[in-house]
Order: structure tokens, then C-alpha cells, then sequence
């Protein structure tokens, strides 16, 4: 254990099993991601996007709940339209158990965004699977029941990743042996992409999204100290 | 009216990449078309340490990569390059079919490029990049609009679209005619310098040809709002052999006329 102090300790914090929150108001500790060189010197925190690292920290107008910052997504005609948390690809890496909980986060169309035809924003989640074939070894799901981006104002979306495959969609195509329950019981990536149908891409986007105070790995409880307006108990700030 | 996007690097051709970039971004644009078309204009190159180079300046420029041209025609070097657009987030490549010349042999030659283009599409969308041809192109394959609408007779991809430059459209009937065959396909418009130069002159339409092919701006614009175009605009000058202040001053000049005759340019350029 002589490395413990060097490489494990400065780390225990990221091991917190409670909420995670990102609160998009300075670049993170914890980016990574396979291709990451030239993240050191342009670090975005902890989310991965497409338009490709287009995600970036953002003051103007103001964050969401009273906060100074945000995270904006810019894009011009978009092929896929997306932002997520990777605690996969986290330093160290994380994988949750996400079955049953909340995720809470706030969104708003810092520029209008427009879209190819019934193009919508959903929540979804992914996780690494064993899998002989390369293109399987992604599970991820997105949530029928599409988010809310609120035109020129936050708008607080509060969802339940619900354990019930008929309330979800399984984009990636994965034989019915990699469950949703695999995926969410493991789950390294999460966040929102523009979806129709099974297609992530052909969104077309244009404009400016914001995305703040995003939390995840929320229990009953922890709903319950949010909707009372308490700050919530052993977090974990990325 | 149309919304102008992004700006060609080509405006600054005779410069490295860097320099292209930082004087992009100088003028207010987010967005940048990249140019690899040899020795005219190289701001594109192969390989892995090229690729964390272009990464960092277009990072360090903050400029969204919307479009490469390219001027390659090896098949194996193009799937090289589209995992290169891939590695950088650029989201669309537009090649340029070749004619071997020989008018004889053109539609059969439209045929194979219409054959392996497709296959190439479908890798490209793998890959995360939607791929599209010039066309029409006067100095390549589909150098009219009917060649246009045969290639895509026998494309079989749906991802295969195409770059519209208004440098090679001859009439506002020609550009009416392309739309009709292909308008859904349409993925990128280019305004080239010439069209852009032409506003200045307010060309009426019955004198469109002694003019040169030059397009009325106005009539392209009404055209591309009547058929609800939302995709990339990018301004294509070449203000050769002058300096950057010059070309800048061009590139103002261009935006300002743009700019007068209705066009939205982007909220973060200022033109003088």
C-alpha cells in the first residue's frame, strides 16, 4: 500500500457513493476521455459532447438557480446533438447504480435551436457491455417521454430513471440479454442527445443550448431534502 | 433571409492555417470551412501529429470546424481523412468527383462515381461525417445540372448530399432546376466571392448572362427561404497575392454588401 497516499488518497473523494452534481461553474478535475491530449490545456470539465467538444463554460445571462455559470452547447447544423456526464471516463473512473433514481437538471436555448422534423431532446444513459462484437459493447437507452428546453428561460426538468424497459428505448440495438437493467445498474454515461426513432444522428441542430446544475445518483431521500429545499448530503462535486 | 455561418479559410490562402484561423476569428466569425485544395490552398493535413495540431488551433481560436473541402480523389485517402474529420469534430466533407476528360466515357464514369461515393457515404456517416459533392462543378464530373440529377438517379446512399457553390451555377433557372432534382440533398451553400461582388451591381435578371453568371444574392436568398433551407452558409473569397490587413478589408467589404442586401450575418461580426 506504499502508494496509497500518492496516487489513492488525493482521490478518495471521487469514491462518495451520493449525489453527483455538476455545477458547470468552473472547468473539472476529472476530464477525461479516451482521446483526451488536448484536453489539458482546454479543460471543459467532465462532459463530452457533439458537435465535438463544443461544450464550453458560459456566464452570459446567468446560470440556472441563481448560479453565475453554465455549460453552453453551440452548434451549426449538427449531425448529432448531444452533452454527457462519462464517469467512465472520469479520473478515477466511476460506474453507478442508477436503477430507480432521480436525475435533476436545468436547460435553456441560450440561441433557438432548431431541428430536422421530429427531432426531440430525451434523457438517456449507457453503459460498457460484454460483447464479442465491437459495435455491441455500448448499451444506452433514452427515455421516451422527451425533456423540456424552455425558449430564453431555465426550465428544471426532473426525471426518474424508472427500471421499466416499455418506458424506454434501446438505441443502440443490444440483444435482449443486455438489459436496461444492466445498463442502468452500470451505468458510465449519462446526459441528453436530440433522438428519432432509434437514429442519434441526422438531428441537424443549430443554436446555443445551456445546460446547469446537472445531479445525478439521486435517491428518495435526497428528492426529498431537494423538494424541502435542503442542500444535499454527501456529494460528489465534479 | 439566410444566415450566413462560417467563412472559408480559402480567404486567406496564401496563409498558414494558423494565421487563416486567428484572423477568422479576428473578424467575429465561430464557425470556419476548412480548405484542402493542394497548392492553392492547404489548410488540411494527414496524419496524427497534423491532426493534434489543427485540434489546437482550432481550439485555441475557438472556431467550430462546419465543413472540410477537399480536393483529394484516393479512395483510401479519403476514408483516412474522414476519420481525421472524425478525431476533429468536423461534421461534414465535400469532395469533388473527377472527369477523366473524355466526354465519351462521362456517363459511365457518373455511374461508378455514383456506385462508390455511396459506399464511401455510408462510411463516412459510421464515422460521424455527412459527406456531400460539388454540384454542379464546372471544372469536375457533374459539371451541369442534369449530370447532377444522373449521378443522384444512381445514388444509392441517403447520406450522400451535396455542397451547392454558387460559383458554378450559370442561371437562377439552372439553381430552380438543382433544387428540384436534389433540393432536399443540399447540405451546404457556398457564396462565392464573384456572387458576392455581383450585389454590388444589383444585376437585373434579364442581363444575368452578359454579366458573367454572376447570381443575383436577393434571388438566392428568396430561393433558399422559399424552400426552407437551414443549413450552413459559408462565404468563399480568394483575395489572392494581398496582405492579411487587405484581405480583411476585402472580406469586410464582401460582409458589408452581403449585409446591405439582407443577409444575417452572425451575431459576433462586426462589419465596419
Amino acid at each position: 500500500m506504499d502508494n496509497q497516499e500518492t496516487y489513492e488518497l488525493p482521490s478518495r473523494d471521487a469514491y462518495t457513493d451520493g449525489p453527483v452534481v455538476h455545477h458547470f461553474e468552473q472547468p473539472g478535475t476529472r476530464a477525461s476521455r479516451p482521446d483526451m491530449r488536448y484536453q489539458r490545456p482546454f479543460p471543459i470539465d467532465s462532459v463530452k459532447s457533439m458537435p465535438l467538444d463544443w461544450a464550453y463554460l458560459a456566464t452570459d445571462g446567468g446560470g440556472a438557480d441563481g448560479t453565475a455559470g453554465y455549460v453552453a452547447l453551440e452548434a451549426y447544423d449538427a449531425l448529432e446533438f448531444y452533452a454527457e456526464s462519462a464517469p467512465i471516463w472520469w479520473v478515477p473512473g466511476r460506474l453507478f447504480d442508477l436503477r430507480d433514481t432521480w436525475t435533476t437538471f436545468y436547460f435553456k436555448e441560450i440561441e433557438p435551436i432548431t431541428v430536422a422534423d421530429g427531432w426531440r431532446p430525451h434523457l438517456f444513459a449507457g453503459a460498457r457491455v460484454p460483447s464479442l462484437r465491437h459495435t455491441q459493447r455500448l448499451s444506452a437507452w433514452y427515455l421516451k417521454e422527451p425533456l423540456t428546453t424552455g425558449n430564453g428561460e431555465w426550465t428544471y426538468n426532473e426525471v426518474l430513471l424508472s427500471n421499466d424497459q416499455s418506458k424506454w428505448i434501446n438505441y443502440t440495438q443490444n440483444p435482449p440479454e443486455q438489459t436496461l437493467d444492466m445498463t442502468l445498474g452500470q451505468c458510465g454515461f449519462i446526459g441528453w442527445m436530440y433522438m428519432k426513432g432509434n437514429a442519434f444522428r441526422g438531428a441537424n441542430a443549430t443554436g446555443v443550448i445551456g445546460w446547469d446544475e446537472f445531479r445525478f445518483n439521486l435517491r428518495e431521500h435526497d428528492m426529498q431534502r431537494l423538494r424541502a429545499g435542503l442542500a444535499l448530503e454527501n456529494v460528489l462535486e465534479v | 433571409m439566410p444566415r450566413i455561418t462560417a467563412l472559408s479559410t480559402l480567404a486567406f490562402a496564401d496563409y498558414p492555417l494558423s494565421v487563416a484561423l486567428e484572423q477568422i476569428q479576428a473578424l467575429g466569425f465561430r464557425a470556419v470551412e476548412l480548405v484542402d485544395a493542394g497548392s492553392r490552398c492547404q489548410h488540411f493535413e494527414p496524419g496524427v501529429g497534423a491532426t493534434e495540431a489543427m485540434r489546437v488551433m482550432l481550439r485555441a481560436t475557438f472556431l467550430q470546424p462546419v465543413a472540410l473541402d477537399c480536393a483529394e480523389s484516393d479512395l483510401n485517402r479519403l476514408r483516412a481523412v474522414i476519420k481525421q474529420c472524425r478525431s476533429l469534430g468536423i461534421v461534414k466533407l465535400n469532395v469533388v468527383p473527377a472527369a477523366s476528360g473524355e466526354n465519351a466515357r462521362r456517363d459511365a464514369e457518373i455511374d461508378t462515381a455514383a456506385t462508390v461515393l455511396s459506399d464511401l457515404a455510408e462510411f463516412s456517416l459510421d464515422n460521424g461525417v455527412r459527406l456531400t459533392v460539388d454540384a454542379p462543378s464546372r471544372t469536375g464530373l457533374l459539371d451541369t445540372v442534369k449530370r447532377a440529377g444522373q449521378f443522384f438517379a444512381g445514388v444509392t446512399s441517403e447520406y450522400l448530399g451535396i455542397t451547392f457553390d454558387t460559383r458554378h451555377v450559370r442561371t437562377p433557372n439552372e439553381m430552380e432546376e438543382l433544387w428540384r432534382i436534389a433540393g432536399p440533398r443540399i447540405w451546404h451553400v457556398r457564396l462565392d466571392g464573384r456572387t458576392i461582388a455581383g450585389a454590388a451591381t444589383s444585376t437585373p435578371r434579364e442581363s444575368f448572362a452578359s454579366q458573367g453568371g454572376v447570381l443575383p444574392l436577393d434571388e438566392l436568398a428568396a430561393l433558399l427561404d422559399r424552400h426552407g433551407y437551414r443549413g450552413n452558409v459559408t462565404v468563399s473569397l480568394r483575395p489572392a497575392g494581398k496582405s492579411v490587413q487587405e484581405s480583411g478589408n476585402e472580406i469586410d467589404a464582401a460582409l458589408r454588401r452581403l449585409a446591405s442586401s439582407g443577409w444575417q450575418l452572425p451575431n459576433t461580426v462586426q462589419v465596419s
